[in-house]
């Protein structure tokens, strides 16, 4: 059994006046692809506090993607959203779980770890060309959806840099000690899926 | 005069003056001047002045150092000669003499006159000695020198000052019958002179002279009447502005009351005015009643009737009425005030030089002299080193006018009343005189200084360090942690300070935090001293907060942020470990962690891992409670060895603190943490509305501490060998721990080992509802899944209840030390009143050398020193060099205890009452010797110093009565004049009723 979770994004419904969690159907389209069931967890840290999470005997999590605002208090969708994915972290450093951190999971990694992100244009629905500096399969090319780069000066210890786009920029970083992984692309957002994003997943999570 | 004639003169100073130990001619009569500087500038205007002679004898070589061009001659026999003896002992001489006292003052324009004076002898006599100031004392009246002279077919007595003027004839005539004069008082003089024909006439003063042997005497000499210095001030003064003032008597007032209101009118044309008191009364006793007159600002000059009226109300305010000293004032009312209020150029209480301002921003200029200010604020600024630099701002300009009216006046304890204009103008509208008797805080300023030159080096060597490490400024404290303004005081005495050093804050202090989880700091002591006065090393306490496995950036971090959090917010100095220091964790600790810290530039990661490491320092304290605590039942057996063995006093006492440290002290700071932990643990609960605050205050009341039992026991004794047994329990009590001078209880078992309560407190038992226990549980499984509900109760209990037994019993220790130390300074003579003055370590020493006039010495310089402790005023919260200088006293917010409201009569000096049933109780520390008061009924306490945890907290909550704990020195001061006060914990309200 591999039990991988994945973490939802926020929607706010005007007209019910509700958050909703929900995931994108083009993640359980990559993980019928893969063959392997994900489970999907509410963005709530109580599950974690009072130990509900251990029942789920995880063996990895995707941070997955979203808006991505620290410390705004108004919106409580989001907040929920924080405190349930930083204690998620927490939880998988305690208990060695592995995390892939999928464009806003990788900027919350970095913000976890006490880095911090700053301001990139041009990175909202683009095709770019990367550099790949290390042996994980990473495609040539990928797409991009942010509006925020992590920013290098402050980029957190435990991390090294594995991918960068041509002007420098980080587009995927590493913890080896914590084995989290951090990209900034979307690997469901591929159509058809990019096969080296297949791989990805497969090794990362020794699938 | 004749020509080519030279004058000498001749101060006769060779007794020991009347009071202090400072010799008279070198008092000082302000910061710059002292007496014989006074004399020496007035012999100034002698013409033909030669030499100036002093005959001396008392600590005449200090007089020598200090001013060499004084011929000096030494009457090595003073202390059994008399005054003319020493005057017998000048040589021959060729010159006119003036003779004088060295403790007494003239005007320099009274020499000028004396000097020209022709005849062979002229004596200087005061007609006005009776009324010459107000209050003299009956005694001060007998021991005066007096002459009777003829008036008419009478006799008028007057006052011989001992100022003299001798022609050299009449000296030589003196010199060659010293036989027949010896012993002889100088008055004795004019019989002489009388007998041997030598002509001689009067002179009189008129009162306007001084003694310094009465502080009210010297004042009114060198200020003149408050309407004369007003006067006389106005058109010196340029850095400040005194209005024009006006003053009439009663007499006057009752006499010509149109006469006055036309002057009123004529001399503030088109202004407002002021009515003020001007009370003799007020003058006398200003430390007491400044303020309780009555005064009326904002008056037309011109509403006759309303100045008619407000007059008879001031005047009715008067408590009794002499009707030509008491006066009415009227000044121009200044109206667009931006501060006022009121300096002391001097420490009230001491006569320190301190420049005391109280000032609010409301623009009303009553309101500080009435105390009915709010919010007013509290500045003391060191004179000593008063410049530019050292001085805040704003307050520079106000004091650089006060420094040029003290020195206008020659006089430097003075209580003026400023307001400051929005213009920056500073106007001046009293100044009074500060009559209060300082002599027995006599001190030398260049010792003050050096005390504090000493303090701030000792401050700078170690912030240097701290700053090296931490690029921030090491802050101390009186109040944090083990809080020691709340046990032994500000100013304990030196043997309190080294006994409470030596079994807590040296070693075993660090030891406790070590062995619970927290970074190790052994042999870092936790306390310094400043000028004798105990500060808490805040860097030391916070690292010692931080838990031992987080890693050492996250730990530095800590460090740095926990000093900037308390630099930024002084208020919390006596509550750092709720407010800043993160200790022990709670259910909701994450989010609180990150409210205090997310400002700090803290990652998530890292709250997380400093939440880690203090739940594994939580819960280990509740599974490792029993093994800590434990020690101290060998304690009770040790103890009996050592008051058993044969051995001298201070061998069982060294043994008793020695077993007291690891068998006493050291469990006393595990349960104390533990009771921390679970008082903050059950706070939790009821935020998390797991527990109401009801269920939280009667779960306090349900616990049977040492303390009930004692309330217990005494109400359930009745007959003497009862009484016994409870003097065996409790009689090693005693209100302020580690002062030898506090009587334990059993010295005096009927004040404290009785009550006036008759009947027991209902005991009820708590028991945990299933909805509690459930949301308890939940708590507790997230904190450590191995502990379950019943095993944290028992913690929960046990933790308070060893709290206040393992204290109980420690104490023991300490109470029965210092009976030795008492028992051991009968055998050697020495008091106890002199023992308090040495440390620990000097007794310790003492069994090894057995020297006591080692001890004496040692008593007599600690002595000396501890002027200084007492004269010398810091903050509450040091973090720079410039705190030494000036700072401001804090507003502190009191911890307010249980949710109870009393309104009642205070008291506040607790020696001469007797009956407490009902009163709220005012002390100045929350001291565990203080829990036999809990035994008289009182209806509430309120304390000076004390934290939110501190052990007044604590006992006033499990006994549920309502208290104010720690209210701070400002609103303490105010709590202490009134008879009636509102103390409502709810609301947090403590005010005058």
């Amino acid at each position: 059994m591999r039990n991988i979770g994945i973490t939802q994004r926020v929607h706010f419904i005007k007209e019910y006046n509700e958050y909703r969690d929900e995931l994108d159907q083009n993640w359980s389209n990559l993980f019928g692809k893969i063959g392997i069931l994900q489970i999907i967890l509410p963005n709530n840290s109580e599950l974690i506090k009072r130990g509900a999470i251990d029942d789920l005997n995880l063996n990895g999590v995707i941070l997955s993607g979203g808006e991505f605002e620290e410390n705004n208090e108004n919106n409580v969708g989001l907040k929920n959203r924080n405190e349930f994915e930083n204690n998620l972290i927490r939880y998988c450093i305690d208990n060695k779980i592995p995390i892939l951190g999928v464009c806003r999971g990788m900027q919350i990694l970095n913000n976890f770890f006490g880095g911090k992100l700053e301001k990139i244009d041009g990175h909202v629905g683009k095709y770019h060309d990367i550099n790949n500096f290390s042996k994980l399969p990473i495609s040539k090319k990928v797409n991009s959806y942010h509006e925020f780069k992590l920013n290098k000066d402050k980029l957190p210890e435990n991390f090294e840099i594995i991918a960068t786009d041509l002007n420098g920029e980080i587009e995927s970083i590493l913890d080896k000690k914590n084995n989290f992984l951090g990209i900034m692309w979307h690997p469901e957002r591929n159509n058809p899926f990019d096969k080296n994003d297949i791989y990805l997943l497969k090794e990362f999570f020794s699938l | 005069m004749k020509i080519n004639e030279f004058i000498d003169v001749i101060i006769l100073g060779a007794g020991a003056p009347s009071i202090g130990k400072t010799p008279s001619p070198l008092k000082q009569l302000s910061i710059r001047d002292s007496v014989i500087e006074w004399q020496l500038d007035c012999f100034s205007v002698i013409e033909n002045l030669r030499n100036v002679y002093f005959v001396g004898g008392y600590q005449i070589d200090e007089i020598r150092r200090k001013f060499p061009s004084l011929k000096i001659i030494n009457n090595k026999n003073w202390q059994n000669e008399s005054i003319l003896d020493s005057f017998l002992k000048i040589p021959k001489t060729d010159s006119n003499l003036i003779v004088t006292y060295s403790d007494t003052l003239f005007r320099k324009e009274y020499f000028k006159k004396l000097s020209g004076s022709n005849e062979h002898v002229t004596i200087t006599i005061d007609s006005l000695w009776k009324s010459r100031y107000s209050n003299r004392s009956e005694q001060d009246i007998n021991i005066a020198e007096k002459i009777k002279l003829p008036d008419g077919n009478t006799f008028n007595e007057v006052e011989f000052t001992g100022l003299l003027k001798l022609n050299k004839e009449s000296v030589n005539k003196i010199l060659s019958n010293k036989e027949a004069l010896k012993g002889k008082k100088l008055v004795d003089l004019i019989d002489f002179f009388k007998f041997n024909k030598i002509s001689h006439d009067y002179f009189d003063v008129e009162g306007d002279w001084s003694e310094l042997n009465a502080q009210n005497d010297l004042v009114k000499f060198i200020l003149g009447t408050k309407a004369e210095s007003l006067n006389r001030l106005q058109p010196m003064v340029k850095k400040s502005k005194i209005g024009k003032s006006f003053f009439f008597n009663i007499n006057q007032w009752n006499k010509e009351k149109k006469l006055i209101l036309k002057n009123i009118q004529e001399n503030f044309k088109n202004k407002k005015i002021v009515i003020r008191s001007s009370s003799s009364y007020e003058d006398s006793f200003q430390q007491s009643s400044a303020g309780k007159f009555k005064s009326f600002i904002n008056i037309d000059s011109i509403d006759s009737e309303l100045i008619k009226k407000n007059v008879d109300l001031v005047i009715k305010s008067y408590p009794e009425i002499n009707e030509t000293r008491d006066k009415i004032l009227i000044q121009e009312f200044i109206d667009n005030v931006k501060f006022s209020g009121v300096i002391f150029t001097c420490d009230l209480v001491t006569g320190a030089p301190y420049y005391k301002l109280n000032y609010d921003f409301s623009g009303k200029t009553d309101l500080i002299t009435s105390g009915k200010s709010t919010s007013d604020r509290n500045l003391v600024v060191n004179k000593a080193q008063f410049n530019e630099k050292n001085t805040p701002k704003e307050i520079f300009p106000i004091l650089d006018a006060v420094k040029e009216i003290e020195s206008l006046l020659i006089y430097d304890k003075l209580d003026i009343e400023f307001a400051v204009d929005k213009n920056d103008v500073i106007h001046i509208f009293q100044v009074r005189p500060i009559t209060v008797d300082h002599s027995s805080y006599e001190y030398n300023l260049e010792i003050f200084n050096e005390t504090i030159k000493k303090s701030i080096e000792k401050y700078n060597l170690f912030n240097k360090k701290f700053r090296k490490k931490y690029n921030c400024n090491l802050i101390y404290s009186n109040m944090p942690d083990w809080n020691p303004a709340e046990i032994i005081g500000t100013k304990p005495y030196p043997l309190a300070f080294s006994l409470y050093e030596e079994v807590i804050t040296n070693e075993i202090w660090a030891l406790q935090r070590d062995q619970f989880g927290y970074k190790s700091l052994n042999n870092k002591p936790l306390l310094i001293s400043f000028a004798g006065q105990p500060f808490v090393n805040c860097g030391l306490s916070f690292e010692s907060f931080i838990p031992k496995d987080l890693n050492q950036e996250t730990s530095k971090k800590l460090l740095k942020t926990y000093i900037k959090i308390l630099s930024d917010n002084k208020e919390l100095f006596d509550k750092i470990e709720f407010e800043i220091a993160l200790t022990c964790w709670v259910p909701d600790f994450f989010n609180n962690a990150k409210e205090r810290l997310s400002k700090f530039d803290f990652s998530e990661n890292e709250i997380f891992e400093i939440e880690k490491n203090i739940k594994k320092i939580t819960s280990s304290a509740i599974k490792n409670f029993n093994n800590f605590i434990s020690p101290i039942d060998n304690l009770k057996n040790l103890m009996s060895d050592a008051k058993n063995s044969k051995a001298n006093e201070l061998i069982k006492v060294k043994k008793l603190i020695n077993d007291c440290k690891v068998n006493g002290t050291l469990p006393f700071a595990h349960a104390a943490r533990n009771g921390f932990i679970s008082t903050i643990l059950l706070k939790s609960f009821v935020e998390q509305k797991i527990l109401s605050k009801e269920r939280y205050d009667d779960f306090f009341e349900s616990i049977r501490t040492i303390t009930s039992e004692f309330e217990h026991d005494l109400i359930k004794t009745k007959s003497s060998s009862q009484m016994k047994n409870i003097i065996s329990k409790y009689g090693h009590l005693r209100p302020g721990t580690y002062e030898i001078t506090s009587d334990p209880y059993w010295k005096n078992p009927d004040k404290y080992l009785t009550t006036s309560l008759k009947k027991e407190k209902t005991e009820k038992e708590f028991i945990f509802t299933e909805k509690e226990k459930v949301g308890i549980s939940k708590i507790i499984n997230n904190l450590d899944k191995s502990i379950n509900f019943d095993d944290f109760k028992k913690y929960l209990i046990n933790s308070i209840q060893e709290r206040e037994r393992v204290k109980f019993e420690f104490t023991k220790s300490i109470s029965l030390s210092l009976d030795l130390i008492e028992n051991w300074g009968k055998k050697v003579n020495i008091e106890i009143n002199d023992i308090k003055y040495l440390k620990y370590e000097n007794l310790i020493k003492f069994i090894d050398h057995g020297d006591l006039n080692e001890i004496r010495k040692v008593i007599k310089q600690s002595k000396e020193n501890f002027i200084y402790t007492q004269i010398i005023n810091l903050p509450d919260i040091i973090e720079n060099e410039g705190d030494f200088h000036y700072f401001e006293i804090n507003n502190a917010q009191p911890n307010f205890i249980s949710n109870k409201k009393t309104i009642s009569n205070s008291i506040y000096d607790l020696k001469n009452t007797s009956n407490l049933n009902n009163k709220i109780i005012l002390i100045e520390n929350a001291d565990p010797g203080y829990d036999w008061l809990f035994n008289k009924g009182i209806s509430g306490i309120i304390t000076k110093y004390g934290g939110a945890n501190s052990h007044m907290a604590i006992r006033s909550a499990e006994i549920g009565i309502p208290a104010a704990i720690g209210v701070g020195e400002i609103l303490f001061g105010k709590l202490k004049s009134y008879n009636m006060i509102e103390l409502d914990c709810l609301n947090k309200v403590l005010r005058e009723a």
